[in-house]
């Protein structure tokens, strides 16, 4: 590649006497913008094979041949209207002045599909280079494109190009550097109707009358004949003799007749399409067997969770025991004092230590993840849980804050805003804390692994589908109470709008650098956190833990901490968890879910919590205070639906903005919590 | 003197970690205390868009 990529805060160093052009990369949903603007910039933004991950659009710069160029990624959208906040997003940006050209990053491997886009870009007016990328996936499934003929057809420049191979870029910008302006002309490249351009014809003429300076009013006056809301704002102007219906349907078929031409043209080999990804998707995607199957493969990936990720933290826990026996025998040696050494030993590294024990089992868990995400399936499984999601009355578009909370809460709370009705983002915003968060896995891998010895994968697997069904099962009582409320109060109930477009890409073999890159942005999250938020947690539980009315404590069940878990132990104790610890540990658990696992190592004395002696310790320690795998399975019940980290609390207010929304969250969840643990160790205390 | 300096360190760092989380809630960053978590990117997209405000309920 002859460019060199810079970052964005190296913009301002550009030289002005250098020509700088701002490029728009826009494209349908998983057409590989993101990879294309990555290869191009160096960035390292978030790419994934689902739609909605790129929500707004990202600049970076370019420097090619002397000339600079912006480059601004934009979120993936199917078509120029105005329904979805990314394609508000993308269409306010491309109809600005702000952008000199387009490149549109299409699928080539989906043509069809992609070129409506093309056209619609295409009628803006503005120079539009088309980038065809995967053109490896097109070669290895025997078709060929005629590059020559689509070029002709389109009046565009065509470039193919794989991102992932990163073959073409350089061609690609050598393009864009010869495209500043537009290439076909006057000429339209879809010519409608007689009666479609007749109307155009005549709202076109109203435009110029109203505004003369208008640029391209051909695009806006296809526009107001679908009767856009936004372009109808803007051009307030009388054509009802014209358009007396909105002709967005005879538009599309009209466009879609076109690109049939095209492909028809264009597309050698065309039957030879995704054959095997069909072949494949008709199991994996099937109506009933998808669901089994979706849960058997992550039974499979907790299964190597725990016997791969288990096998190979030997090293690590032996190194850390040496650790905290050589720490504390060095600063005894220093005459350090008890309250450092304690402070060092008993909450630092037994607070860090028992998080950072973890680290394979989490490896291994993003590892799979990443090969599920780079391989396809994905998305298989957001459309899997499409079907799902209208019967609990749930908008499709709730799938993908869903599926974020299974990494974090935070954004997945922000994702809500993605939700352009009010009631579905409150009912998503509310269930999506069910969906265990990373932060959980390693307090499920402890207790299971503690107490339910070969069954462990499948106590935690358990939890991700309680998880799951409670969340929906919450969204349909709750819409069942809505409508009853509506019908009650005469209320209309508001149309659903949001459904979700699911664009299922071809399989392919994962990517090695892609799955590293994920693999190790997460493993270095971790490491991050352990270092910071768990390190802070972890000082400030050894304090409560190890001072008391008298000071300094040995004996913890005379500190501070001992004193505030107590006060929950009658309110836990139905559940199978009074116990000041545990109280302790939950309370712990709301600055960052991890800090349960941590507080545990700090109030059993644990420093190193995975290890052979450390479980054998610990089993003890709770068999001694009546903590069996009932209160075991309990916990976890209660950690899966109690209140979210701090973080996500706060967010969770940031998006409602509101007191008592945030605090009916709050409370909801604390119950539900409570309840759930309830109802599963006194049922489950009849059996066992 | 190692044991004060030893307290101080874990002083200092300390004393950063809170400055920084108070410095990121005042900020309404709360992606801010997981800066390397992979999730970060798509939080500031999601926080960015739609002009920075969310729908008021």
């Amino acid at each position: 590649m002859v460019g060199k990529a810079m970052a964005n805060d190296t913009m301002e160093k550009v030289n002005d006497r250098q020509k700088e052009l701002q490029i728009g990369f826009i494209g349908n949903p998983n057409s590989g913008k993101t990879t294309l603007f990555n290869a191009y910039t160096g960035a390292r933004l978030k790419v994934a094979n689902w739609p909605g991950v790129t929500v707004e659009k990202k600049q970076g710069v370019f420097k090619y041949h002397n000339h600079v160029y912006k480059l601004v990624d934009l979120p993936g959208i199917y078509s120029l209207t105005s329904y979805s906040i990314e394609e508000k997003v993308s269409r306010q940006y491309i109809l600005s002045d702000d952008v000199d050209l387009i490149v549109d990053v299409a699928d080539a491997s989906n043509l069809e599909k992609n070129l409506y886009l093309v056209l619609q870009l295409i009628e803006i007016g503005k120079p539009v280079v088309l980038a065809l990328n995967m053109m490896d996936v097109v070669e290895e499934r025997g078709m060929v494109i005629d590059l020559h003929r689509l070029h002709e057809t389109l009046g565009i420049p065509v470039i193919p190009v794989s991102a992932r191979k990163k073959t073409g870029l350089d061609i690609l910008m050598h393009a864009v550097s010869h495209s500043t302006e537009p290439e076909s002309g006057d000429e339209p490249v879809v010519i409608y109707s007689d009666l479609i351009e007749g109307k155009i014809s005549k709202i076109i003429q109203r435009l110029v009358d109203y505004d003369p300076n208008i640029y391209n009013p051909r695009f806006y006056a296809i526009k107001l004949l679908e009767q856009d809301p936004q372009v109808m704002q803007a051009y307030p102007i009388e054509l009802s003799d014209i358009v007396n219906k909105s002709y967005e349907t005879e538009i599309i078929n009209e466009k879609y007749d076109f690109i049939e031409e095209i492909v028809e043209e264009v597309l050698i080999n065309r039957q030879e399409k995704a054959m095997v990804t069909d072949k494949i998707d008709s199991i994996l995607t099937h109506k009933v067997w998808g669901v089994p199957i979706f849960l058997g493969i992550m039974g499979l990936i907790f299964f190597l969770t725990f016997a791969i990720g288990g096998g190979i933290q030997g090293m690590l826990e032996e190194w850390l025991e040496s650790f905290s026996i050589w720490t504390e025998a060095s600063l005894l040696g220093l005459n350090a004092g008890h309250v450092l050494t304690s402070l060092i030993v008993d909450g630092i590294i037994a607070g860090v230590g028992t998080i950072v024990t973890f680290l394979p089992n989490i490896a291994i868990l993003f590892l799979a993840l990443a090969f599920l995400e780079d391989s396809g399936y994905m998305a298989r499984i957001t459309y899997v849980m499409n079907g799902l999601m209208s019967k609990v009355g749930l908008s499709g578009k709730a799938l993908i804050p869903m599926l974020l909370g299974f990494g974090c809460t935070v954004p997945a709370i922000m994702a809500t805003r993605t939700l352009e009705n009010q009631r579905d983002r409150i009912k998503t915003i509310l269930i999506t804390p069910f969906m265990s968060c990373a932060a959980k896995i390693p307090i499920y891998i402890l207790l299971s692994g503690l107490f339910f010895g070969k069954y462990a994968p499948l106590a935690a697997l358990s939890m991700y589908i309680i998880g799951l069904v409670t969340g929906l099962l919450t969204a349909y009582v709750v819409n069942k109470l809505e409508k009853r409320i509506d019908k009650k109060k005469n209320r209309r109930q508001e149309l659903e709008v949001n459904q979700l477009l699911i664009e299922l890409p071809e399989y392919k073999t994962p990517n090695a650098h892609s799955i590293f890159i994920y693999v190790w942005e997460n493993v270095k999250a971790y490491l991050t956190k352990a270092g910071t938020t768990i390190f802070l947690a972890s000082v400030v539980l050894w304090f409560i833990l190890r001072f008391g009315t008298t000071g300094f404590v040995e004996d913890m069940s005379l500190s501070f901490g001992a004193s505030i878990g107590r006060i929950l132990v009658p309110v836990l104790a139905p559940a199978g968890l009074g116990f000041w610890q545990i109280g302790v540990s939950l309370i712990a658990g709301l600055a960052a879910k991890e800090v349960v696992v941590s507080s545990m190592g700090i109030l059993f004395g644990v420093a190193n919590i995975e290890s052979a002696m450390g479980l054998s310790a610990m089993q003890q320690t709770l068999g001694a205070i009546g903590f069996g795998p009932l209160n075991a399975y309990s916990m976890m019940i209660f950690v899966l639906f109690y209140t979210p980290c701090v973080a996500a609390l706060a967010v969770i207010g940031q998006e409602l903005k509101s007191v008592k929304w945030t605090a009916l969250v709050f409370l909801f969840q604390l119950v539900f919590a409570w309840l759930g643990s309830v109802l599963v160790y006194q049922i489950a205390g009849l059996f066992f | 003197m190692a044991p004060y300096i030893i307290g101080a360190l874990i002083g200092a760092y300390l004393g950063y970690l809170i400055y920084r989380q108070v410095k990121n809630i005042k900020e309404k960053n709360y992606c801010g205390s997981c800066a390397g978590c992979p999730s970060a990117q798509s939080c500031g997209q999601i926080k960015e868009a739609n002009g920075k405000e969310a729908p008021t309920s």
